[in-house]
């Protein structure tokens, strides 16, 4: 118990020190608050605009959520299907790469013009971000089930359909939960950029008016909010994957 | 239940052939083994009468009916246990019925209540030791709807001591049910503790070297190990397993 204590506040405390060394540096150096603000200026500067940050970061949370949810969804569906019907995964497989190397800064604005300032473009921009690890992840853990399990269910005379779902299914699991994570904290990235390309509200539009009028400290500001919403993600997957996977917490062969 | 193979070819390959004309049968409630060296083909008969492959040539014949490179025939307990890790054991052992439409988790319990399984109904496979294992395993095989039984070298993994437990175990479960059951193993005391019958296999590409009837009573007790007619009986099989070795007769993969 006391252990696990000290392990977990020492990813804590090497943050911390990097902050002092930061806050010192700055006071050392006497660096311009303009060119690099210090961590104090930054957390004063949040709590200063906490109230007309507040729905800026609502904004940015509904979208990540619905483009993760959007996302992973269509990642899932896809490595179903490429995995279900036989041949797909081999002729689709090089496409879905593909699609991971196409620029997002040159895809969005491209996308706002087709799809005009609306939530669907800026939906699409997550999932394209977000599908990929899923749909790998969920891929490589459908091939890895063990030939063993997949022989039994055969002879015990399993139809295809419960082969997926008794097997493949709940054995990739922890293998989707990985994609999963990827994914989570992926999606956070993807809602600021779909948001500086033309948005109301949201922390890219915040972001976007600090740089511009040169308040570096609010651009801090809004790194550190993505930082923290990416983590609280990335956190909440973690806590889904140990309510699903239980069996696995006890390091199975 | 009964098995009937007639004249079984397999080969992979052009020039690897792995099972030249194997016949024989198992009858109602007969418990049969096969004892060969290990790669003699003994996996590949498995695979083919499951249905997994199809022979080359040949029969496989479930109570009149051939049924080769049919799947769903039998009932398998395969080497390594092949529980899903995600499902208790109750689960488990529900899994072989569940996939046929119907399952009776009451019949289920009670099963587990009879071989002393019953504190662990709620455990997962990771918590259990490998005898364990393989009692929740043969459970599985046994309360699944096909009643003919086939048993790949099922102990094989596991220690000496745990070994003769569960034969035990087996022994007493299966002299109550008298299911049709082919074995395959390696040990010579297994299969004459445990079988009515033991088909010889050659080395590869796996004949029928002889066939033996083991003439001792039923029930059998461990007891029946340290006797002078078992003894008798396993330097029987082991002459028979000596005879046309092949030339590398350094090999020793027969344990005892």
């Amino acid at each position: 118990m006391n252990r696990k204590q000290i392990k977990g506040w020492q990813p804590i405390l090497v943050i911390l020190l990097f902050l002092i060394f930061w806050q010192l540096s700055i006071n050392f150096f006497k660096i311009e608050a303009w060119l690099l603000p210090g961590p104090i200026a930054i957390l004063k500067e949040g709590i200063q605009s906490y109230d007309s940050l507040v729905p800026h970061v609502l904004s940015t949370v509904q979208l990540t959520i619905s483009g993760f949810l959007v996302g992973t969804f269509l990642g899932l569906m896809i490595a179903i299907v490429l995995h279900l019907i036989p041949g797909f995964k081999e002729a689709f497989y090089p496409l879905l790469i593909l699609s991971q190397n196409v620029p997002i800064i040159v895809l969005a604005p491209l996308l706002i013009i087709w799809f005009g300032f609306g939530v669907l473009p800026k939906l699409m921009i997550i999932s394209l971000v977000c599908f990929f690890p899923v749909t790998v992840s969920a891929l490589d853990g459908f091939r890895q089930t063990p030939t063993e399990l997949i022989n039994y269910m055969k002879m015990a005379g399993a139809t295809k359909s419960q082969l997926f779902w008794k097997i493949e299914c709940p054995y990739s699991l922890p293998s989707i939960f990985s994609g999963l994570k990827i994914s989570a904290t992926y999606s956070v990235m993807g809602a600021v950029i779909s948001e500086w390309l033309g948005a109301k509200t949201g922390i890219g539009v915040f972001m976007t008016l600090a740089s511009s009028s040169f308040r570096t400290d609010r651009v801090f500001v809004s790194i550190f909010i993505i930082m923290l919403l990416s983590m609280f993600f990335f956190g909440l997957i973690v806590l889904l994957e140990r309510m699903t996977v239980k069996w696995k917490s006890k390091g199975v062969k | 239940m009964t098995l009937e193979i007639r004249n079984l070819e397999k080969s992979f390959g052009k020039h690897q052939q792995i099972l030249a004309g194997i016949s024989m049968h198992v009858n109602e409630g007969e418990f049969v083994s096969i004892l060969g060296p290990s790669g003699s083909g003994k996996s590949t008969l498995f695979n083919l009468i499951g249905g997994l492959i199809n022979p080359d040539s040949g029969q496989i014949i479930l109570n009149h009916s051939v049924i080769n490179g049919e799947l769903g025939h039998i009932s398998f307990m395969p080497q390594e246990h092949s529980l899903l890790p995600w499902r208790t054991v109750l689960k488990n052992i529900l899994l072989s019925s569940e996939i046929k439409g119907k399952s009776d988790e009451s019949l289920a319990r009670d099963w587990l209540k009879r071989t002393g399984l019953a504190d662990y109904e709620n455990a997962y496979p990771h918590e259990l030791s490998g005898g364990m294992k393989q009692r929740v395993s043969f459970l599985r095989s046994l309360l699944a709807p096909q009643s003919f039984m086939c048993m790949d070298e099922p102990f094989s993994a596991l220690d000496e001591f745990t070994r003769l437990d569960m034969q035990q175990w087996l022994l007493s479960i299966w002299e109550e049910q008298r299911r049709s059951i082919l074995l395959v193993t390696h040990n010579i005391d297994e299969a004459l503790l445990l079988s009515d019958r033991i088909y010889i296999f050659s080395d590869k590409p796996a004949k029928i070297k002889e066939e033996i009837i083991v003439p001792f009573p039923r029930p059998r007790q461990k007891e029946l190990l340290l006797t002078d007619e078992f003894t008798a009986w396993k330097r029987k099989i082991y002459s028979a397993l000596e005879k046309e070795k092949p030339d590398e007769s350094d090999r020793c993969s027969y344990s005892s």
